[in-house]
């Protein structure tokens, strides 16, 4: 039972404890557009278009927020998405949508992985392609390209997809790819 | 073991307690099973109540009698028959306690070689196997499974849980040590499952006790927006079998547990040091169990118990207890000479707090509050530890020690239950971390993390490996969780193979490992090759961990020895961020 959702006195309250009003869009959700064109189940998970949100738009905060704003965001996202307190219909989505929160909220928390994500927003370069995780060892590295995109379910609809699309230009030997990982890469 | 008719007090006997407790059929009940002390707490509409025992106790001892043919737990304490149990009966190696202790050990483990010295018999072959243990029963020693003294411990819970609800119970949220290995709680699931209960959650104490604490903040401030103020709590619990220790932010009902740090020390190891300390021969004196010895030893134990108990208060306890056989203790133990006797347990509680402050990147002066709990938060010597590592001259005072644990199981279990309360005393929510690294052994016999430690739950990551031979079309998938480098530090919790990887050569292949934690902490495991270069893959592989049962550090070994290195992985290096 969604007896934790946000009262609109909450929200009120909170817009004028900032400073920057205009910037703040609290209880704002992104959704990621459908796709049917298709023909498939609308994949919810693997976001194509251009307008991908970004871990501020995950958060529903402006890029200007400050450190508590992000603890406050992460905070309310939390009581909405983790799965004690979702109805138990709706557990599984809003499990995968707390692990994307939870991303969100270890990278724009710590302030070198930020600095290192807004320099890469800024240049428009994969949105959100520093959201990986933290690292435990420095010998271990993990390739996480596109974030919360690596997601189990992301996966099988993505190799699904290719299956369907074997003249795909993404199908590219592995040298093609390295190649283009490369170029990719050093235009970081 | 023939079936058994438990039976329960009547109302009659039950002073005080005849109203009848008003709850929700389905709401999960809080248990909290200490390794010498355990509890039970409920939602009962508005707030939580600990349950009392018919002997009117809120704290009831941790143990099976197994004496005379009949079995009775320390829930009742033996109350419907004529006497109760006394001290010297839990102490004649009648009777199983520490289960909590010793369930899911193998005979390997420094815990389990300490409990060769309690008064009911553990066996041991040192070769990685479970424990024989056993409880004297007309002079026999039989033998039983610490997760079967728990399941029948259990029972007799959930029969006085439902004595006093008046309708049957199902669901319960368990508190654990963190140190807890996913093996030890399976067992303790299982020996759920065995006495009837289904666990909903099993919960790190440390976190149970933060979501107390962050119900007592919010009501504080009745603050309930999204965005409080975020006080941060460390939480220090040091009980019979296990110290923990945890930091937590809370702020508008939101318990956010940074890190989580634990040992499997407690107080009983401190009963031993002492024990031994006051009678230096103690080994050689009471190997081989006896009935005069295990007599002996109960003495002994009983009368440093007393002393340490005393100790808490006073500065020196005289001991004065003969033990038979010639042997007497007359002795006068001061608080130095007990903390120099226990200074590496002291050491190991410093050291878990140190490593839950770095690992929450804080500093002492960060921390709000500092939350003592559990029976050994008691010793003068721990609370100046902690609160000197936390520059704290006090510790938070709103809690009680006993009953944090217990409570907060019962407000999880109210909530994970989903039961809403109009004065918003539930508005609350727990997001539980990790304690240990989740990973699988790759690079030979390295360990690579994949979920690491204080990540929080639910949680799912994943990992690119590549193969290591050219042609190479398995793998193997060790699962391990632990703290050390080696995958053999760690526990092993289960393998399986990926087979069909296409023939290539090596390190052009790509398999992804994943591995999800969900809300009720069930650890699973996908693996699979992926971005096939327009080839035929096999589908993704998908276990439930742990798989292991038994001997798992046997297990670990024979891998290593069957296959050896024609089925690693390697992982994928990738350019470090700048």
């Amino acid at each position: 039972m969604p007896h934790l959702a946000a009262s609109p006195t909450s929200a009120a309250a909170a817009a004028p404890a900032s400073a920057r009003v205009a910037f703040l869009r609290p209880g704002r959700v992104p959704r990621p557009p459908l796709q049917t064109a298709r023909g498939l189940r609308p994949d919810l998970g693997t976001l194509r278009t251009a307008e991908q949100p970004t871990l501020y738009d995950l958060l529903g905060i402006s890029s200007e927020g400050t450190l508590d704003e992000v603890r406050a965001a992460y905070r309310r996202m939390a009581r909405k998405y983790h799965p004690d307190v979702s109805p138990p219909d709706a557990a599984a989505e809003n499990t995968r949508r707390f692990i994307e929160v939870q991303e969100a909220y270890e990278t724009l928390s710590d302030p070198s992985r930020r600095a290192t994500y807004d320099r890469a927003l800024a240049r428009g370069v994969c949105r959100l392609a520093f959201s990986s995780s933290r690292r435990v060892a420095p010998y271990y590295y993990q390739e996480d390209k596109s974030g919360w995109r690596r997601t189990w379910g992301d996966q099988i609809e993505e190799l699904k997809r290719r299956s369907m699309t074997k003249d795909s230009e993404e199908n590219l030997s592995w040298g093609a790819r390295m190649r283009r990982r490369t170029e990719t890469s050093s235009s970081e | 073991m023939t079936e058994q008719l438990y039976t329960v007090a009547s109302d009659s006997e039950t002073t005080g307690e005849d109203k009848s407790q008003m709850s929700f059929p389905d709401v999960a009940i809080g248990i909290d099973i200490g390794t010498s002390n355990c509890s039970v707490a409920v939602w009962t509409g508005h707030q939580v109540e600990l349950l009392k025992n018919t002997r009117n106790q809120k704290g009831m001892r941790s143990y099976v009698m197994f004496k005379d043919d009949s079995l009775s737990a320390g829930v009742t304490g033996g109350a419907t028959r004529e006497h109760g149990h006394e001290e010297r009966d839990i102490l004649s190696g009648s009777a199983i306690f520490n289960m909590k202790r010793l369930i899911g050990r193998m005979d390997t483990d420094e815990v389990v070689q300490a409990s060769k010295s309690l008064p009911f018999l553990v066996q041991t072959l040192g070769i990685g196997v479970r424990p024989f243990i056993a409880a004297l029963v007309n002079n026999m020693w039989r033998s039983t499974t610490p997760e079967e003294v728990l399941a029948i411990f259990l029972l007799e819970l959930k029969a006085l849980v439902e004595m006093h609800l008046k309708h049957p119970v199902r669901n319960a949220v368990l508190t654990i040590p963190v140190a807890f290995s996913r093996f030890q709680q399976t067992r303790i699931e299982r020996a759920c499952a065995m006495a009837g209960l289904h666990v909903l959650r099993l919960m790190p104490e440390p976190t149970a006790i933060a979501l107390l604490y962050a119900q007592q903040q919010q009501q504080l401030l009745h603050d309930n927006m999204g965005s409080g103020i975020e006080k941060i709590a460390l939480i220090f619990n040091m009980g019979a079998g296990y110290c923990d220790a945890a930091v937590a932010a809370t702020a508008g009902g939101v318990s956010q547990i940074r890190a989580l740090s634990g040992s499997t020390v407690g107080g009983e190891d401190i009963l031993q040091n002492v024990m031994r300390h006051l009678m230096p021969d103690f080994d050689s004196l009471y190997a081989g169990q006896t009935m005069d010895r295990i007599k002996s030893i109960g003495l002994l134990r009983m009368a440093t118990q007393d002393a340490i108990h005393k100790l808490a208060t006073q500065e020196h306890v005289e001991i004065n207890v003969d033990l038979g056989a010639g042997h007497k203790v007359s002795k006068i133990l001061d608080r130095g000479e007990f903390e120099k006797v226990n200074q590496s347990i002291f050491e190991k509680c410093e050291g878990i707090i140190k490593q839950c402050l770095a690992d929450a990147k804080l500093t002492p002066e960060d921390i709000n509050d500092v939350i003592l709990v559990g029976g050994c938060s008691r010793i003068p010597k721990i609370r100046s530890v902690v609160l000197g590592l936390c520059k704290k001259d006090d510790s938070y005072s709103g809690i009680d020690p006993l009953e944090a644990a217990v409570s907060g199981a019962a407000l999880e279990g109210a909530i994970a239950s989903g039961v809403s309360d109009p004065s918003g005393s539930l508005d609350l929510l727990t997001i539980q971390a990790t304690p240990m690294n989740l990973g699988i052994r790759a690079d030979g016999g390295n360990f690579a993390a994949i979920i690491p430690r204080n990540t929080a739950v639910p949680a799912r990551r994943d990992m690119l490996f590549t193969t290591t031979h050219d042609n190479q079309t398995e793998a193997l998938i060790a699962v391990y969780e632990g703290e050390g480098n080696q995958a053999e530090d760690n526990h092993l919790l289960g393998y399986f193979k990926i087979t069909g990887i296409p023939a290539a050569a090596k390190g052009t292949v790509e398999i992804n490992v994943c591995m999800d934690i969900d809300a009720g902490n069930v650890l699973r495991v996908f693996a699979g090759v992926v971005k096939p270069q327009g080839q035929a893959v096999p589908p993704f592989i998908e276990v439930r961990m742990p798989t292991l049962d038994d001997g798992h550090g046997w297990c670990g070994q024979a891998l290593a020895k069957m296959y050896g290195s024609t089925l690693d992985l390697a992982t994928i290096p990738k350019k470090l961020h700048p």
